[in-house]
């Protein structure tokens, strides 16, 4: 009877756990999309494939390469801390490489990515996937992957869409929700069901 | 109680002898049946029974991965985030029910330890879809190993510690040469318990570690075939390697002790069942077309090697089909078809593309040949073994074609509902079979050679 009670117990605390870490998970998220600072983030171009969480959009992000604080070394997976700060567009830059937690201003929790031998660091933001329709994601990567490039008419003069793809992301005390990828200007599902109609009405024609 | 139904199955197989020789007449040899009554005959190892629950609770719980992992647009968040904890939900409460009611049955409790676990990873990787949450795998594996751990004392699952140790393996490389103290203190608490479980199993993991011990010196056999030229024809010399293993295993005479003789035949049935399975596909017979037959059998250690096979297989064969002993011939037959798909590109060239087809058809044929077997019969593991074949050639087509994850979602959990159907409808069938009243044994001689069949059967099992 004690052994049945031991495992009943067991068993009570695995099966919360369970629903906990989910409910954890959504929790914060949650709190982060309602109660975070809205930026955004200019993407850069870069169909993986996730065998559990169906296929998802690659993000890329400008300036993602920081130098560290003087003579600090870290390795890769650690966690840093990037102070962010709004350009006079309206987007986000990032800063600085933290080891600490910044006491003020807007920052982000993220993972450091490979070194780099002048003790520069590649930063990995913890929003660089969008989760799409298996079907839509291959469009809407090659949709992104077009946007996101240089003017095709003028190679050299990438500004053109440059303030038009970008991710609008919540943050909280350095907690990230990612709540839309927009490519030129309008929220990705939009710029790809606009894409499909037009070549629907060109067919016809 | 195994024991008392061995001795009286044998003296019922005596009374027959008794009343012949005049020993005991008629009315004692039926009032001791009355007596002792029915001998019910196991219809399936309790581990083969086990393992296909386990099979059809794992199908179901990758079919519904990628059935959400379809992602549909239509259900809004909340409906998909109740869809996401819904199997998890289900799991749980069937997981109270087994330690409640079931804690007695190994079956429940390894399908449920493993349900579990499953609908846990599908539930976080959903909400992850669902709220686009970027975890890396380093954490999610790390969170998941904490969450199905509680579940090895819970259960006592064999599956469960499997799945510890193989996450465990995936999970360590990432870890790279910094781990942090929290993640040691994890590997350290997650590979303490499995050890000890492991040592509190170490007499019935016995067979286990035979098992791997004989696949490992199959595949060093297999290995040293494989070298030269026969790279070739490789699907014809391995499937022949294998069926001869299991022609051998299946000897009266044999040179192994009893224990071993049911493992090599399984390692020699799946070694065969993997080699169709990669011959099935296209790519397999490509090299075939580029060689010279006559090349090949100039190479005279080839030769000789190859036609030493041949023989002793044909041997083997012959002897199986002189006994009359058709399911083992039906098993070992495939080589020869085999051997003719891969002679077919030979003599014309266009029949190329046929090769595989064959071997396809010969693991169908194969496949419905044991599930219909084992329900005439009522023998439940080889209707599991038909099963088996035909679900590891349905997935292996599913991941061959480009289907979308709707189609092979809807797929893997119809064949697992199918799987469990089937296994309940047989259990049904096999209790009112094994409960016939003590007055229906005669003893004759025809349930004489009923017994001996059954034993076979057994034995094949």
């Amino acid at each position: 009877m004690n052994r049945i009670g031991f495992k009943g117990v067991l068993f009570v605390i695995a099966i919360s756990l369970n629903f906990a870490l989910p409910a954890t998970m959504i929790y914060q998220q949650a709190r982060t999309l309602k109660e975070g600072d809205l930026v955004r983030f200019r993407t850069r171009p870069i169909d993986p494939y996730d065998p559990f969480r169906g296929r998802y959009v690659r993000l890329g992000f400008e300036g993602v390469r920081l130098p560290l604080e003087d003579g600090e070394r870290v390795v890769r997976g650690d966690t840093i801390f990037v102070s962010i700060e709004i350009d006079e567009q309206g987007f986000a830059q990032l800063r600085e490489a933290l080891r600490e937690r910044p006491s003020h201003g807007l920052y982000v929790k993220a993972k450091a990515g490979w070194m780099h031998s002048d003790s520069l660091v590649n930063i990995e933001l913890p929003f660089q996937r969008y989760y799409m329709n298996e079907q839509l994601a291959p469009d809407a990567e090659r949709a992104y992957r077009e946007a996101n490039l240089a003017n095709p008419d003028n190679p050299d003069d990438p500004s053109e869409f440059q303030n038009e793809n970008y991710a609008l992301v919540r943050i909280r005390n350095g907690a990230t929700a990612l709540e839309a990828v927009h490519l030129r200007g309008k929220p990705i599902e939009e710029y790809l069901k606009e894409i499909a109609d037009a070549e629907e009405q060109n067919q016809r024609n | 109680m195994k024991k008392d139904r061995n001795k009286v199955k044998w003296l019922y197989d005596q009374l027959p002898r008794l009343i012949e020789a005049e020993v005991i007449d008629e009315k004692t040899a039926n009032s001791l049946r009355g007596y002792y009554g029915p001998v019910s005959e196991p219809l399936a190892g309790p581990a083969l029974v086990r393992t296909f629950a386990v099979v059809g609770s794992l199908l179901i719980g990758l079919g519904i991965i990628l059935l959400f992992g379809y992602n549909w647009d239509s259900i809004p968040k909340v409906g998909k985030t109740i869809l996401a904890f819904a199997p998890l939900a289900i799991v749980s409460s069937l997981g109270a029910f087994v330690l409640l009611h079931r804690s007695d049955s190994r079956t429940w409790q390894e399908s449920v330890a493993l349900a579990i676990a499953l609908a846990s990873a599908a539930c976080i990787g959903l909400v992850s879809q669902i709220y686009q949450i970027d975890g890396s795998l380093r954490e999610f594996y790390l969170s998941w190993l904490w969450l199905v751990l509680p579940l090895l004392p819970v259960f006592r699952s064999n599956s469960i510690f499997l799945l510890l140790s193989l996450v465990t393996i995936f999970w360590m490389p990432l870890l790279g040469r910094n781990p942090k103290v929290f993640e040691v203190l994890s590997f350290i608490a997650i590979s303490g318990s499995c050890l000890l479980f492991l040592r509190s199993k170490m007499k019935e993991l016995a067979n286990e570690v035979l098992f791997f011990a004989y696949s490992i010196s199959a595949c060093v056999g297999l290995f040293s075939l494989f070298g030269g030229t026969l790279t070739y024809f490789w699907p014809v010399w391995a499937s022949l390697y294998f069926s001869t293993i299991y022609l051998w295993a299946s000897r009266e005479d044999r040179f192994f002790f009893a224990g071993k003789y049911r493992i090599t035949g399984y390692v020699a049935r799946a070694g065969f069942l993997i080699v169709c399975l990669i011959a099935s596909f296209d790519d397999s017979w490509k090299l075939l077309g580029r060689i010279d037959p006559i090349e090949v059998a100039s190479d005279w250690f080839v030769t000789v090697l190859a036609l030493g096979l041949l023989a002793t297989y044909s041997a083997l064969l012959y002897e199986r089909i002189r006994k009359t002993d058709w399911l083992r011939v039906i098993w070992s037959t495939t080589p020869i078809v085999i051997l003719v798909g891969s002679l077919l590109p030979f003599a014309w060239a266009e029949l190329s593309a046929l090769s595989p087809i064959i071997v396809n058809l010969c693991l169908l044929v194969l496949g419905i040949y044991l599930i219909m077997m084992g329900y005439r019969h009522t023998r439940i593991s080889r209707l599991n073994q038909g099963l088996l074949i035909i679900v590891i050639v349905a997935i292996v087509r599913f991941f061959d074609s480009d289907l979308s994850m709707l189609y092979r979602g809807i797929g893997f959990v119809s064949i697992g509902v199918a799987f469990l159907v089937s296994n309940i409808l047989l259990l049904n069938r096999s209790r009112v079979h094994s409960s016939p009243p003590a007055a229906s044994v005669s003893c004759d001689s025809s349930s004489k050679g009923e017994i001996f069949t059954r034993k076979r059967e057994a034995e094949d099992e």
